[in-house]
């Protein structure tokens, strides 16, 4: 009887006035004879015959429902549960972050509660593992929070295979996936490769080379410099330096200048010793034209810097040179910032700097009367000595000196130790008061300090917004988010930690 | 009463604003917030130069005032407030003369509509005259509506569910909103649910037609009310969403048992808001549904928590044939669930099959299935019983997945002859809603 339904629906779709009067759809059986009554019956017009057998085989149809036999299995159970999950509270606040309000305190609330021995619920793993697919920045924090269920669920869905058991990290055979992915595949697998295995790595570059595009191969040495070492030196010195292509050439040069042992580094070395002497004024000597050599290695001669072309010149070999050649870096640093070319100088010794990760140099230069991109410099530093150099620098400064430093406290990643929250806030604070035009950079400061202020500042922090916020009600507009920040993250680190 | 963080955040109207809420919740926004054993207050800051002022009576039933301009009920300014009070964040002070005008005039107010429907629960009738006008007014009210609705019922047949289902949504919601207007919100739900169907993706046609041409029997019931016997027309009124008060039903024989409260659906379309809550009987395995309607969901009533188990007495609405109920007489303190048994799949067909004899206008049946597994097949997914009986879920259920991990769990949701509607799952040891 079920075999007339379709019929029934056909004619729906068309509609009575096309397919007038219904046929007789019953089908056998007593319900079928039944519904041909009703289709028969001319008192009722025909849609309302229509509708009426509807009704009746849609309700004989729905009794008479069976079971369905799916042809697949059930997916093989996930592994005991490995970790506990934490309280309701702090489940409700991760559906709230996961929910898009305050998503900045999402991978906080993720690591807090990885510390803690705990993992995601398991009812918003959907929604963390869909987050963390949209948003590649949230994945390492996710996956910490996973735990086996987690993990177990990602591997139940393609969108997921970034955090699923065995494919997170590892590739089955990386030479057939190299051979055979797209530029981007590729790219993304090298990226992966060089943080495990920097050789593995480079043989899969060098594997392909001959064949590869121009712009894959100046793609793949920009990502030979994750875990660039010696051991890279040999190809990018004697394979890609010398690529027919010149973005390659260009790219090889500047990973060859973040080895200060290389040939390269020497070669430069050798350049900047001599046409600069090291002594209290920084005499130099620049040839008129650029040398040939020079090119080979990398110099541009478009790049203008301070004092014309010749001074861009030195700048890129100095920054490609060694910094050991320069003396002690705070001493070369404050003579040079009053030699004639000091500048093209201190230019090039802060890009060695960050290419060379030389915290003694960095610090150095960010002392410097207007360094060069002080951002980059902080970032050589580790976490915790940024924070360090930044309090200290915020407190030599006078209040209104602190708005060139102020940007920097975006380089300093959570947890800010109670010095930098406490000098880095009063210091913006006391600039969105004197002086309105600066507030727009104050501003975010104020946010910073309290989505990063540590355990051992935050409570405290909290509490001297609220109350800066009552006593000075021009304060109090500007405090309102801080502060709601300071306040969820008290409650979001006193949910997550297990009650006795 | 006692508030908790569940219980305000069920009256949000929406999703949207429940988010809305929980990142007001932080005392940091609030100025002047306080309360007292009565009622709290407080302002927030909002996209207005003003602040806003939020005011709560906490006596009964939760109520609240906002100078905001949203048109929801619970804005989110109260609903953070609550949530703020529930979880114990604002202080004890002195009430401000704004918040305690608002609550005096509201105190007169409910006064008024208390003993108003106080003669309603009693079923004291104050004027049976003008009762019995009312009475044959809403009749006529339903029957012109009925009228209408069976005009467009035609209508769409006529041209076809293939041209109908490119109207837009609002002619669904349109055709739903007159009947609300005609007092037969029974009705009104099944029409906007005709809306869905014809949007439920593959399959669609099957879908609208079947459910069309049960609207249609409902509407063939009560053209021949007057001929049915007695128990199946007070079935027909009771889907027409005809009223029953509630001393009407309470005076009904009561099934005494321990109720699961099982599972809970709100839908919010702006006109009308329904919530479907299911409950069992632990000891009888029968169901009852408690049905409310209303213009927005913060007028529900919150006697029973989801996830808890209780022992009372249930009245079936008249007729007794369908499932909706009402909780009488409570014997002790509701419990959380702490265990939960589930049925076969074929357990479940019979009971559908059962169900639709006594009453066969039924949109949907509740099923609690278990133990099952979610099981994909060929992006179909379904819960398959230890048997190898499997229902289709229709959409995917990634939540479900996740509180399994795969291994066998018990299900509750909705079966409509077509699609099973997944509600609540019993995992790690408590019963969990399902999105």
């Amino acid at each position: 009887m079920t075999g007339s339904w379709p019929t029934l629906v056909k004619a729906a779709l068309l509609g009575t006035e096309r397919t007038g009067r219904p046929a007789a759809v019953g089908g056998p059986g007593a319900a079928g004879a039944l519904v041909d009554a009703v289709v028969a019956d001319p008192e009722r017009p025909a849609e309302r015959a229509l509708l009426a057998s509807a009704g009746a085989l849609a309700t004989a149809r729905r009794a008479g429902r069976r079971a369905e036999h799916p042809a697949a299995q059930a997916p093989p159970p996930a592994p005991p549960v490995d970790r506990p999950q934490p309280g309701e509270d702090a489940a409700r606040t991760l559906a709230a972050l996961l929910g898009g309000t305050w998503r900045q305190l999402l991978p906080e609330w993720l690591e807090v509660c990885a510390v803690g021995g705990m993992r995601v619920p398991s009812a918003l793993l959907p929604s963390a593992l869909d987050v963390a697919t949209g948003d590649r920045a949230l994945r390492p924090a996710v996956l910490g929070a996973l735990g086996e269920r987690g993990r177990w669920l990602a591997g139940q869905r393609a969108e997921w295979a970034w955090a699923g058991g065995a494919a997170a990290g590892a590739v089955h055979d990386p030479a057939a996936a190299w051979a055979e992915g797209t530029a981007g595949e590729r790219r993304a697998l090298l990226a992966a490769v060089r943080a495990v295995d920097p050789a593995l790595g480079r043989a899969l570059v060098e594997a392909t080379w001959r064949t590869d595009r121009a712009d894959d191969r100046a793609a793949f040495v920009d990502h030979l410099t994750v875990g660039l070492s010696m051991d890279d030196e040999p190809f990018l010195e004697e394979r890609a330096r010398l690529d027919r292509a010149k973005d390659v050439r260009r790219a090889a040069a500047a990973a060859l200048a973040r080895l200060p042992s290389s040939r390269l580094a020497l070669r430069m070395r050798d350049r900047a010793l001599a046409h600069v002497q090291v002594g209290v004024r920084w005499p130099v000597r620049l040839p008129e034209h650029l040398p040939e050599d020079w090119v080979a290695d990398g110099v541009t001669p478009a790049r203008r810097g301070a004092g014309g072309e010749r001074a861009g010149w030195l700048t890129q070999v100095v920054a490609a040179a060694p910094l050991d050649h320069w003396g002690p870096a705070p001493g070369a640093v404050r003579s040079a910032s009053h030699a004639d070319h000091g500048e093209a100088l201190v230019h090039g010794w802060s890009q060695a700097a960050s290419r060379q990760r030389r915290s003694d140099w960095a610090v150095a230069l960010l002392g410097a009367p207007a360094p060069h991109d002080p951002a980059a410099l902080l970032r050589v530093l580790e976490p915790a000595a940024r924070a360090d150099w930044l309090a200290r620098a915020l407190q030599a400064m006078p209040p209104g000196g602190a708005a060139r430093l102020l940007p920097l406290a975006a380089e300093v990643p959570r947890p800010w130790p109670p010095a930098l929250v406490h000098v880095a806030a009063g210091r913006a604070a006391a600039l969105v008061l004197a002086l309105p035009l600066q507030a727009q950079l104050a501003r975010p400061v104020l946010v910073l300090a309290a989505e990063r202020a540590g355990p051992a500042a935050l409570p405290r922090f909290a509490a001297q917004l609220a109350q800066a916020g009552q006593a000075d009600r021009r304060l109090q507009s500007e405090l309102r988010r801080p502060l709601a920040i300071a306040q969820l993250r008290v409650d979001l680190l006193a949910e997550l930690t297990p009650r006795p | 009463m006692e508030l908790d963080e569940a219980a305000v955040l069920a009256l949000a109207p929406d999703d949207a604003s429940r988010q809305a809420a929980r990142g007001l919740a932080v005392t940091g926004l609030w100025d002047g917030a306080g309360h007292d054993a009565e009622a709290a207050w407080g302002r927030v800051r909002g996209s207005r130069r003003e602040p806003y002022r939020v005011a709560l009576d906490l006596a009964d039933e939760p109520a609240w005032t906002c100078s905001c301009p949203s048109r929801k009920q619970p804005c989110k300014h109260a609903l953070g407030l609550l949530l703020l009070v529930a979880r114990g964040r604002v202080a004890t002070g002195p009430r401000p003369p704004e918040a305690d005008a608002w609550l005096e005039d509201r105190h007169q107010r409910t006064a008024k509509v208390a003993a108003r429907s106080e003669r309603a629960h009693t079923g004291e009738v104050a004027h049976p005259v003008a009762q019995e006008r009312r009475r044959a007014r809403r009749q006529a009210n339903v029957d012109a509506g009925i009228v209408d609705l069976e005009r467009w019922l035609d209508d769409l047949v006529r041209g076809g569910l293939a041209a109908a289902q490119t109207r837009s949504w609002a002619s669904w919601d349109d055709a739903g909103a007159r009947l609300v207007d005609a007092q037969a919100p029974g009705l009104a739900g099944r029409v906007r649910a005709l809306g869905r169907a014809a949007h439920s993706g593959p399959g669609w046609p099957d879908r609208l037609l079947a459910q069309m041409g049960r609207l249609h029997l409902v509407l063939e019931g009560w053209r021949h009310l007057a001929d049915l016997p007695p128990d199946l027309a007070a079935e027909v009124r009771t889907q027409v969403g005809f009223p029953t008060t509630r001393a009407e039903v309470l005076a009904r024989p009561a099934v005494r048992d321990r109720w699961d409260a099982l599972a809970a659906v709100v839908s919010d379309d702006g006109v009308l808001a329904t919530r479907r809550l299911w409950l069992r009987g632990r000891t009888m395995g029968g169901w009852a549904l408690l049905l409310d309607t209303g213009p927005s969901s913060a007028a529900f009533a919150t006697e029973v928590d989801v996830g808890t188990t209780f022992e009372a007495d249930v009245h079936r609405y008249p007729g007794g044939l369908g499932q909706r109920s009402l909780v009488g007489e409570r014997h002790g303190e509701a419990a959380p669930t702490l265990n939960l048994e589930g049925g076969p799949v074929a357990d479940a067909l019979a009971a559908d099959a059962l169900a639709l004899a006594a009453s066969p206008w039924l949109p949907q049946t509740p099923v609690c299935l278990g133990p099952v597994v979610p099981v994909v097949d060929c992006a179909r997914w379904l819960v398959v019983d230890e048997h190898g009986d499997g229902l289709p879920l229709g959409v995917p259920a990634w939540d479900l997945l996740a509180l399994s991990g795969g291994h066998p769990v018990v299900v509750v949701g909705e079966w409509d002859g077509d699609r099973l509607g997944p509600l609540a799952c019993f995992a790690d040891g408590r019963l969990q809603a399902l999105a």
